[in-house]
């Protein structure tokens, strides 16, 4: 059953991938995190527009389209997350 | 069930081995463990095989190599676990009466690098995103557990540099290079903070045992027999699922929980606990994971185990000597052969045929701690 999640969430952890990941269609490096979101679960998420010396465990991100290139030319949307100059969630 | 020893064990050097087939990365090692009991291969009852990527017959070949003797042989593939699950399936097939005796066999010619791999094919848009690969699950539990126990960096590479200091002393290790602190912390950014001697390399290689009954025993003579005293195995149950969106092999990789679970089993089925322990072998794809496990093992106080380490605590003089051969991070990871890799080792501690990596003090009690696809096989042996 399809369930609504919140589009803002909090930082678990995040990390820098310095190699690609084989049958990925995004190259490293990028930053990847975990981010829990108020409803309960947490998700990882490509975390985007944020200076990694800025990135903080604890710190509010949002949620924003991210595009991602297909192989055959093609694009696809997903999703991505970024700091969020908003208020605090509670996680 | 009746008591079950190991009557020998038998490594192939780890490495990477492109021209051999299975039965050339596997002969060597089944060979050394037949001579090691002093059996001949007509008087082995049944045969299990460990190997995670394998055709149908590999398993026959590698056994059939040494006789077509009618015996049954089994494959056992469970991943990392493949032959540790092998060796508890023959310990049980012997401890129950069935056959006297039982030929365990663990290879693998690995197929490529955990570094840019998911765990699970057919999670498509995870790999497509790449928000998923193994590394990155590490990198993000590395980061969280150094900010909830205050853990420094260092902390990983000691786990590193303690298996290289093993590793430098085993003939069979495929990353045989003595490491130091800056040399992990310096080596090529993985998942960071993860570096690439944080991870364990890939590996090509085998390990065989030959277990049996007590009559068995005497009837080869085994000079010293190593007793298999217990068994605990087991899969993630619902409280362990706390794992990320792919795969769910369960959340053990980062909490211990299933192997504190199992080692209470163990350790009760044995009769011992953990200060009675004198050597252990732990599943250590990642330095990350040994102090998950020394922690869920017993082997210290929850949070404590990165300083545990930093205080030589896992060094041959230390509270646990552990991953005595220099673990899956040096000794490498060869999959299917892993388990079995880990039992000869101990066995080699037991005896005191550790070479230049023997532990002082005369162990007596060894534990091997397997992991594969998010299942445990764990084992405890005993120098009767």
């Amino acid at each position: 059953m399809p369930h609504d999640l919140s589009s803002r969430g909090q930082v678990h952890s995040f990390t820098r991938l310095h190699r690609t990941p084989r049958d990925a269609w995004v190259s490293a490096p990028y930053v990847l995190a975990e981010i829990g979101l108020p409803d309960g679960p947490s998700v990882y998420a490509h975390l985007v527009d944020t200076a990694w010396e800025d990135l903080r465990i604890g710190m509010v991100v949002e949620l924003v389209p991210f595009v991602v290139g297909a192989p055959d030319g093609g694009k696809v949307l997903a999703y991505a997350f970024r700091a969020s100059p908003g208020e605090a969630v509670r996680v | 069930m009746r008591p079950v020893f190991v009557a020998g064990v038998g490594t192939r050097p780890f490495g990477r081995w492109p021209d051999e087939s299975f039965e050339d990365v596997s002969y060597p090692a089944v060979s050394a463990a037949l001579a090691d009991a002093n059996a001949p291969f007509p008087d082995i009852g049944m045969a299990f095989c460990g190997v995670a990527n394998s055709s149908l017959y590999d398993s026959r070949r590698v056994v059939q190599q040494f006789g077509w003797t009618g015996i049954m042989i089994h494959s056992v593939a469970q991943a990392s676990g493949s032959s540790a699950a092998a060796f508890r399936l023959a310990y049980w097939t012997v401890g129950a009466g069935i056959v006297d005796s039982c030929l365990v066999v663990g290879y693998e010619k690995s197929l490529g690098g955990m570094l840019s791999g998911t765990l699970q094919p057919g999670t498509r848009y995870l790999d497509v995103l790449g928000v998923d690969p193994i590394p990155a699950r590490l990198g993000l539990e590395m980061r969280k557990r150094m900010r909830d126990y205050d853990e420094p960096i260092e902390a990983y590479a000691s786990v590193a540099v303690q298996a290289s200091y093993y590793s430098s002393r085993n003939p069979n290790a495929h990353m045989r290079q003595e490491l130091t602190l800056d040399d992990v912390l310096q080596s090529p950014p993985i998942s960071d903070p993860l570096t690439l001697h944080m991870c364990c390399p890939v590996s090509d290689g085998a390990a065989a045992a030959v277990i049996c009954s007590e009559d068995q025993v005497a009837q080869w003579d085994v000079a010293v027999p190593i007793e298999i005293v217990a068994a605990a195995c087991g899969s993630p149950d619902a409280g362990d699922l706390v794992s990320g969106p792919g795969a769910d092999i369960g959340g053990d990789f980062k909490t211990g929980r299933l192997t504190r679970r199992l080692a209470a089993e163990l350790y009760e089925r044995a009769g011992v606990g953990p200060d009675d322990i004198d050597v252990a072998q732990m599943h250590d794809p990642f330095a990350f994971a040994t102090l998950v496990d020394l922690e869920a093992l017993g082997f210290c106080a929850e949070g404590e185990a990165g300083r545990f380490v930093m205080d030589g605590g896992i060094a041959p003089t230390g509270r646990i000597p552990t991953n005595t051969d220099g673990g899956l991070l040096r000794k490498g990871h060869a999959l299917g052969a892993t388990g079995v890799s880990q039992i000869a080792e101990v066995v080699k501690q037991l005896r005191g045929d550790g070479g230049e990596r023997q532990v002082p003090g005369d162990p007596r009690i060894g534990l091997t701690h397997s992991s594969g696809a998010g299942m445990l096989n764990m084992h405890l042996l005993r120098r009767p």
